[in-house]
């Protein structure tokens, strides 16, 4: 509508001339005026595609639990309900839902279930391998998420994880075959080892921190190497311990002893998850994550005893770990020196690393991962080692927290290019850049910069030579809505820089000055040109400030 | 035009000075509003009887907006959704009337029946 | 008499460990990085120079460049792969770490899959001559080790004080993010430092060879020796680096002449335990403060 009438000439008719306006200006001729609300719905206009419902979720998930919502299941003797569920309105449907904010409980389920019914889903042609393979997988993931509790919960960088197991599955062992020790009583001894070794490793740690301790460990790990490696008592000439009691008895058949074999590995590895789950989740683990090292004089400030925390995790750990080696006696029989190498050690942090550091679902994916290659892709060669070394590269390079820290990672890069494609878009067409926008505290200056722009783009469309004939010829008065509108405009300007007259002579020649704005400041001296009259003056100040508002 | 017009020429003098200096400025402003009333005017509002107007027109609407209840006019609803004009009385307990039979068939039509009509009469004052 | 042979010996060990302990050090200091791939840089610079006696010649001088040439492409390799994508990412101390393991991991099977396990030897780089100072028999292969390294070491600390990029390697050392204000670019430095630090273990590859064959996982066990010298030196100290390469060299000499080689890795990680218990930032770890993260 307003398109037909922008800036059509007309003819305006003074309303004040009935009254008798003085001086004239009883019909001027001047511009229609478009409709000013255009240019502001052009601007605040929100250009981008939306759907209808908008981006909120409002699929279906779970019906809400209506008249069994006190009923529900729930750990006995607790009220601990099974699953972290919250009802919520479906945003669309406005119908009652729930849904299930940790979805991981029902992960952790469906991958034991297929690690249990796993047997009966292997190639008939590998079962042997694959179970042998499996329950290596369950011992070592067993180890690996209580190393995680050391490298993960407690922050420690400790390398003697396979040290303990090492130590104790080598004295087991001798003790099983020299003493004739049975074989339920290995894990205790373990147990008891493993207890003696966490207070010996625990008592440096306090001391020491970071790469300085690693190396401590390291350096245990050797010195059990050379000293288990020389020593006849412990079999260096065979290369190892064997002959251990088991619980796998010779006579049972082939098939159900490495079925057995397979299945105590997912229970030693359930163990080791249950110990790990009332450690993390439980008040130590909540000190040990709060006291990580380099901050501790902030858990000192916080009241933590992080030094107790930080052997009490210790003993626990190598005490179960203990318990582990003397478990792994009693699997294998026996046990080689190469849990000491440094290839081990090595390949344990490469598990750990597959994974992410810090979680058991990470140590056990790392695991799985790297015994699957060194045990069942045996006839690769070589490469499986080299497959390890890269996914652990690919791994730390491109990962910040694991495998299973992905949807954080991509989450977190998802949002920060969203509000990179947001800035580009950016629809306010103001004055302020959006970085700018954000450091600026008055909110208020960010919208007046924006309203001025569209005020001036409005007001460029208004000017025109009829409205500068108008003000020429009455500079004063009641004026047409163009004109008026403009110079309401003008005179609403902030006093910097704003132009005024300055009378030279009593009834003198008139110049433009500016003010400077700043009280005590006088104004400045715009130009040398001298009007005669005031209308004139007037009327050259016009001509600036419409100047100063077309170039702007 | 640029002479004063007498008072009590047009309009009646009475004791309230501001009642009858209000009828006097009405009386000014029919003259501005038949000054600027012609065929561009009346097209325009017919166009567009909502939202933003030119000046003259804005001064007319507002004009006739200003007159009181018994002089301005309404539309009523049918049962079928056209519209007639009625009237009101401007006193409290009485109805509206019907003006004419005219029926408009929008609301549109009916905006612009209403102006025409009180252009006739304020043309006819 | 057997005091000046444990010196001597001492001397010799230390000389080679100090190398990598050194290139170690250096490393950490200036880029925050703790290297663990030196195994895979020994063993590349070992595989290098056996390459270059092989094919081209058995000239000493230009096995050894040989190996100093390859030390500083795998350094160099390592840096392109490791420190240039994570040094500005989160968790970049214990990132970088495992990456660096990961990559010694890839490179032994790499020189396993082509070389195979089969250890190559590496000619005689000094000759078979002798030299008798007071009593004291001293071979060739001894007085070549010694020479070099300490050529090696002087030239290193030389350029570090009074060239312009060892200028820039130490303001790095000192304040990595002032250095950086300044215009000292990390990515380039870190080129450099890991080139330099990776010929110091390609020369300690190359004089090691001496007594040890050139085999994939050689790299493994100087490895290990090197940064627990470097860890008890202190990271970041020259000095302290070598000064804890005489004490651990003396201790391996001391024991494998009293108790028997066996021993030599039990005593010489007790002793540095004790060091780190007594001192928990090693001999003279002064310049770890300032990389405190």
């Amino acid at each position: 509508m307003s398109e037909a009438n922008e800036n059509k000439e007309y003819t305006w008719i003074n309303p004040l001339g009935v009254w008798g306006a003085k001086g004239g200006n009883y019909e001027v001729t001047s511009n229609q005026v478009s409709d000013p609300s255009d240019v502001w719905r052009k601007n605040t206009g929100y250009k981008v595609p939306t759907s209808k419902v908008g981006r909120l979720k409002h699929y279906h998930i779970w019906d809400n639990h209506n008249e069994k919502l006190w009923k529900r299941l729930r750990w006995w003797p607790t009220r601990r309900h099974l699953l972290h569920v919250k009802g919520i309105y479906n945003r669309k449907t406005l119908n009652a839902e729930k849904k299930i904010l940790d979805r991981r409980p029902i992960y952790w389920v469906i991958c034991m279930v297929i690690l249990f019914i796993g047997p009966l889903l292997f190639p008939s042609s590998m079962q042997s391998s694959l179970l042998t393979a499996g329950a290596t997988f369950g011992i070592f993931a067993a180890i690996n998420v209580c190393w995680t509790l050391i490298i993960g919960t407690a922050s420690i960088f400790s390398l003697a994880t396979y040290a303990v197991v090492g130590v104790a599955a080598f004295l087991t062992s001798w003790l099983s075959i020299n003493f004739g020790m049975p074989w339920f009583s290995l894990p205790l001894i373990g147990a008891a080892i493993g207890f003696a070794m966490g207070g010996l490793i625990a008592l440096p740690a306090l001391r020491l921190d970071g790469f300085y301790y690693a190396l401590l460990t390291l350096g245990l790990n050797e010195l059990c190497r050379v000293y288990f490696t020389t020593s006849q008592e412990f079999g260096s000439a065979s290369g190892g311990l064997y002959g251990a009691d088991s619980y796998l008895s010779e006579s049972w058949s082939p098939a159900v002893q490495s079925h057995a074999s397979y299945y105590i590995a997912l229970m030693i590895l359930i163990g080791a998850l249950v110990l790990f789950r009332f450690v993390n989740g439980k008040r130590l683990g909540r000190i040990l994550r709060m006291a990580p090292e380099k901050r501790e004089a902030f858990a000192e400030a916080c009241g933590v005893d992080y030094k107790r925390a930080r052997i009490q995790i210790f003993i626990l750990t190598s005490a179960a770990l203990g318990l582990i080696g003397g478990l792994y006696t009693a699997h294998f029989r026996g046990v080689a020196f190469s849990i000491f190498s440094f290839d081990t050690v090595l390949l344990g942090l490469a598990m750990l690393t597959i994974g992410g550091i810090g979680k058991a679902e990470g140590a056990i994916l790392g695991t799985l991962v790297v015994v699957f290659l060194d045990r069942v892709m045996i006839e690769w060669g070589p490469m499986r080692h080299f497959l390890i070394g890269a996914l652990m590269l690919a791994s730390v390079l491109w990962l910040n927290n694991g495998y299973f820290g992905i949807k954080q990672q991509f989450n977190a890069w998802r949002d920060k290019k969203r509000g990179e494609w947001r800035s580009t878009r950016t629809e306010k067409g103001g004055e302020a850049l959006p970085e700018e926008a954000t450091e600026i505290d008055d909110k208020d200056d960010l919208y007046f910069r924006r309203y001025d722009k569209m005020q001036r783009d409005y007001l460029k469309t208004l000017i025109t030579p009829e409205i500068i004939a108008e003000h020429k010829a009455k500079p004063l008065g009641q004026h047409s809505e163009a004109l008026e509108r403009v110079l309401l405009y003008f005179r609403r300007a902030k006093m910097e820089d704003k132009y005024a007259l300055h009378r030279v002579g009593p009834d003198g020649p008139f110049k433009i000055i500016a003010f400077s704005g700043v009280r005590g400041v006088s104004p400045r001296v715009v130009e040398d040109k001298e009007y005669p009259t005031e209308e004139a003056g007037y009327h050259g100040v016009f001509m600036r400030r419409v100047h100063d508002l077309l170039e702007s | 035009m640029t002479q004063l017009d007498e008072p009590s020429k047009d309009v009646p003098l009475v004791a309230d000075s501001e009642k009858h200096f209000y009828e006097y400025f009405n009386a000014k402003q029919r003259e501005y509003v038949k000054q600027v009333l012609n065929d561009d005017l009346i097209e325009e509002y017919r166009r567009k009887p909502l939202g933003h107007h030119s000046e003259p027109l804005e001064r007319t609407l507002a004009y006739f907006r200003r007159l009181p209840i018994s002089e301005q006019y309404a539309l009523k609803q049918s049962k079928d959704g056209t519209y007639r004009m009625i009237s009101m009385s401007g006193q409290r307990g009485v109805p509206p009337t019907y003006v004419s039979d005219e029926v408009f068939q929008t609301l549109h039509d009916g905006y612009f029946g209403i102006f025409m009509r009180q252009i006739k009469d304020m043309t006819e004052k | 008499m057997d005091l000046t042979f444990l010196i001597t010996n001492a001397v010799i060990v230390a000389c080679i460990y100090g190398l990598i302990a050194v290139a170690v050090s250096i490393t950490w200091s200036s880029l925050g990085l703790i290297n663990l791939g030196y195994g895979f840089v020994f063993s590349f610079a070992g595989y290098g120079a056996y390459l270059v006696s092989e094919r081209i010649s058995e000239h000493p001088v230009l096995v050894i460049a040989a190996a100093i040439l390859s030390g500083a492409l795998a350094g160099i390799l390592i840096c392109l792969v490791v420190f240039i994508p994570l040094h500005d990412k989160q968790n970049f101390t214990t990132r970088g770490m495992i990456a660096t393991l990961a990559i010694s991991l890839i490179g032994s099977q790499s020189l396993l899959m082509y070389f195979g396990p089969r250890a190559k030897a590496l000619p005689e780089l000094f000759g078979f001559w002798k030299v008798e100072i007071g009593g004291l028999v001293l071979t060739s292969d001894k007085i070549g080790i010694v020479v070099c390294s300490v050529i090696m070491l002087v030239g290193v600390v030389l350029w570090m004080r009074s060239s312009r990029r060892g200028l820039e390697i130490r303001a790095m050392m000192m304040n990595p993010h002032a250095a950086s204000i300044v215009g000292i670019g990390i990515r380039s430095t870190g080129i450099y430092v890991m080139a330099m630090t990776g010929a110091m273990a390609g020369l300690a590859a190359a004089l090691l060879s001496q007594t040890y064959y050139v085999s994939p996982f050689g790299g493994l066990t100087p490895l290990i020796k090197g940064v627990s010298i470097a860890l008890c030196g202190g990271l970041g100290s020259v000095q302290g680096a070598v000064i804890a390469a005489i004490i651990l060299g003396f201790t391996e000499a001391a024991t494998s002449r009293f108790l028997g080689g066996q021993y030599v890795l039990i005593t010489q990680f007790l002793v540095i335990i004790s060091i780190l218990i007594i001192r928990p930032r090693g001999i003279s770890g002064l310049l770890d403060k300032a990389r405190e993260q």
